[in-house]
């Protein structure tokens, strides 16, 4: 299926780009964590990001909806 | 009334919390852009976000105070963008009864803010180069 994944702070330095579209196997967010990973330098353990679809936080094992904008973030840093 | 703002405007610059006469106590917080961070000399930071999702996580912060807290009115608002030494970079007012559970709110709201709103903040250095900064905050629940 193909997605749009996004990325900030940190990751998006790492990745070299803010957002991008692609196509995976991947059924879960974990498993394009996975994809993406391999694709781009990223030095961030998966237990330190968080991911979203849809504009909502959402768990690793939650399904990746075709079409959908994924997001991955870094540890926040507000304030 | 909106719970919660991004802005790449000076926050210096809002208007102030209108308070109803039930309150008793406002107890406003500023953070500011410090100069030193974990021994490095800071020139100046920029703050990005997620922005819809930053939304959303801010308004249900705030939200979830006005009920817990028992509050009479709060808001909260966040900059974006380039940031120089000793800008405001955060602002949480918090208006109640009395101050023990205005004091008590602001402190967690701005506490939740800084371990779940998506705004990550980059500080660049005197000594030059720049740092993407990781929050060391734990998550607080509404329960503890």
């Amino acid at each position: 299926m193909t997605v749009t994944v996004r990325y900030y702070g940190r990751l998006q330095e790492e990745a070299g780009l803010a957002q991008e579209t692609l196509e995976t196997s991947a059924t879960t967010l974990e498993g394009l964590w996975s994809d993406v990973a391999e694709r781009h330098p990223f030095t961030l353990d998966i237990k330190l990001i968080k991911a979203a679809q849809a504009d909502e936080f959402c768990p690793w094992k939650a399904k990746l909806v075709p079409g959908a904008l994924v997001v991955f973030m870094p540890p926040v840093a507000g304030g | 009334m909106t719970l919660f703002s991004l802005t790449d405007l000076p926050l210096e610059l809002l208007p102030r919390l209108s308070v109803p006469l039930e309150s008793g106590s406002v107890v406003v917080f500023w953070g500011r852009v410090r100069r030193h961070n974990e021994g490095r000399e800071v020139s100046g930071l920029e703050y990005s976000a997620y922005p819809e999702l930053a939304q959303k996580e801010g308004e249900r912060i705030v939200a979830e105070a006005l009920v817990h807290f028992g509050l009479d009115k709060a808001r909260a608002a966040h900059r974006l963008g380039s940031l120089s030494l000793g800008a405001a970079a955060v602002i949480v007012e918090v208006a109640s009864g009395h101050r023990g559970e205005g004091f008590d709110a602001c402190r967690w709201i701005i506490d939740e803010i800084k371990s779940r709103v998506p705004i990550w903040k980059r500080e660049h250095y005197v000594e030059g180069g720049t740092e993407w900064v990781m929050c060391h905050h734990e998550p607080t629940t509404t329960d503890s």
